[in-house]
């Protein structure tokens, strides 16, 4: 019986695509690279999930585990790809459907509704949510804060981009909402928290050490204006302005909520140093951005393999591949197929994930 | 294609990368083929950003509407059609772009 994510998962990344499009992509050809995998995803990601299995760790803790809900999204995203593009695909049918159905089981321990996201991006429980309105010193009907705000998220978003660029900015930016915000302040009033972790990832990027932040979260609430994103979080979407919408936001870098006069000074200090960060791949070789992609690749499982006592880093079935293969650098779409040829082309993935079912 | 909304009235400055902030200034606006981390300076500063490419969900387009700045991406001819110094009216609500001058 095919599992109802795929139909699910197949709506979700075609709005995707189609709010993407037409784009180009200046880093790796990634699809390239996951292409050339032939399989070797699957097999790297086997050995965490028997582990975890092992060890008993429940889904709910490997959701946490995950930097952020649309990483997780992303890696179906990047495995279904790979699976599609498989030669001989016999040979991974149970393996994949292995890893499908446990990141199927962690997503759904995780998410607490529209888990593929095709409006809303919840994670936070009730609770957390009240707490947030509660305990957050928010600063309330002040555009120039607001304003500063938004120079804060570009800034730290350039990080994320600097940093982990076309194929896994997810890693370090995420929107999550709308959440409910009415008992705190009034009618048609909503949530909406916009986190950027792993900001300072020294593992991918010695570079970085001295940068001084490695953790914004921007609490935004909005009135009279609605947000929803789409399957990677940060593909934000409102319904109307809302910067001049915005009833209070708060800014916490780091664990510290910065006063009002703090935030324009911090963001543009993460914006300079995105700009120097920008430079970092732009100045490597084809074969060290082939590196760098696999790197990126397994760091979006460091914490998972971490909590079960592995090494996260690439192995040479991973590398190997990815590094004999004619990959280039660049990667233009200018058009994206109507939902009916997405979902049944054997060019695209959904048809692959349906037959991998039957 | 409108991405974000209001209305600017500036400058053109075709920008292609960190450089080019020698050239530009508060209010001006950003014009680039795709926006990239490298020109988060001069996104701050911009009075409305313009690319060649791009959807609604484009990098362009979601930080335009997080700064609260017009922005119309997707245009395919903004970079070969305008040039530096050029004063364009920017409508983020209609998605154009009208030259002043």
């Amino acid at each position: 019986m095919t599992p109802s994510w795929i139909d699910e998962y197949a709506r979700s990344v075609h709005q995707a695509y189609v709010g993407m499009v037409p784009s180009r992509w200046s880093s790796l050809d990634g699809l390239k690279a996951y292409q050339s995998q032939q399989g070797a995803s699957f097999i790297f990601l086997e050995r965490l999930r028997i582990k975890h299995t092992e060890l008993g760790t429940k889904p709910e803790v490997l959701f946490k585990l995950f930097s952020t809900a649309s990483t997780l999204r992303a890696t179906f995203l990047f495995l279904a790809w790979e699976y599609a593009k498989i030669s001989d695909k016999n040979e991974y049918r149970v393996l994949a459907r292995n890893i499908f159905d446990w990141l199927d089981g962690i997503l759904s321990a995780g998410m607490l509704e529209d888990k593929w996201v095709l409006a809303k991006n919840l994670i936070h429980t009730s609770e957390e949510v009240a707490g947030t309105l509660t305990d957050t010193p928010w600063i309330e009907e002040n555009l120039q804060a607001v304003k500063d705000a938004g120079k804060m998220y570009v800034s730290a978003a350039s990080i994320g981009f600097a940093l982990y660029r076309d194929f896994f900015p997810q890693e370090a930016h995420e929107a999550y909402g709308p959440y409910d915000a009415s008992e705190r302040f009034g009618p048609d009033t909503t949530l909406v928290v916009k986190h950027f972790p792993k900001l300072k990832p020294v593992e991918l990027w010695p570079e970085v050490k001295n940068f001084p932040y490695e953790e914004v979260t921007i609490y935004q609430i909005l009135k009279g204006v609605h947000f929803r994103c789409e399957l990677i979080g940060m593909h934000s979407l409102y319904d109307g302005p809302s910067v001049p919408n915005t009833a209070a936001i708060a800014v916490k870098v780091d664990g510290r909520f910065l006063p009002e006069d703090e935030i324009a000074k911090v963001a543009m200090d993460i914006a300079k140093h995105a700009t120097e960060y920008s430079h970092l791949y732009e100045k490597l070789t084809l074969h060290e951005a082939k590196l760098k992609f696999v790197e990126w690749e397994t760091y979006q499982f460091n914490r998972l393999f971490e909590a079960a006592g592995m090494d996260w880093r690439p192995t040479d079935g991973l590398l190997a591949p990815v590094m004999a293969n004619d990959i280039p650098m660049g990667i233009s779409i200018d058009s994206w197929p109507v939902y009916e040829e997405f979902v049944s082309s054997k060019e695209y993935e959904v048809f692959w994930l349906q037959d991998l079912y039957k | 294609m409108a991405a974000s909304q209001g209305i600017a009235e500036g400058s053109v400055k075709i920008v292609i990368g960190s450089n080019d902030i020698s050239k530009f200034k508060e209010g001006d606006i950003l014009v680039a083929e795709v926006t990239e981390p490298s020109m988060v300076l001069m996104m701050t500063m911009a009075a409305a950003i313009v690319t060649d490419k791009g959807g609604m969900t484009t990098h362009a387009a979601i930080v335009s509407r997080e700064l609260g700045v017009p922005c119309v991406v997707g245009t395919r001819e903004a970079t070969t059609t305008l040039k530096d110094g050029m004063r364009v009216r920017v409508d983020g609500s209609a998605g154009t772009v009208e030259m002043l001058d």
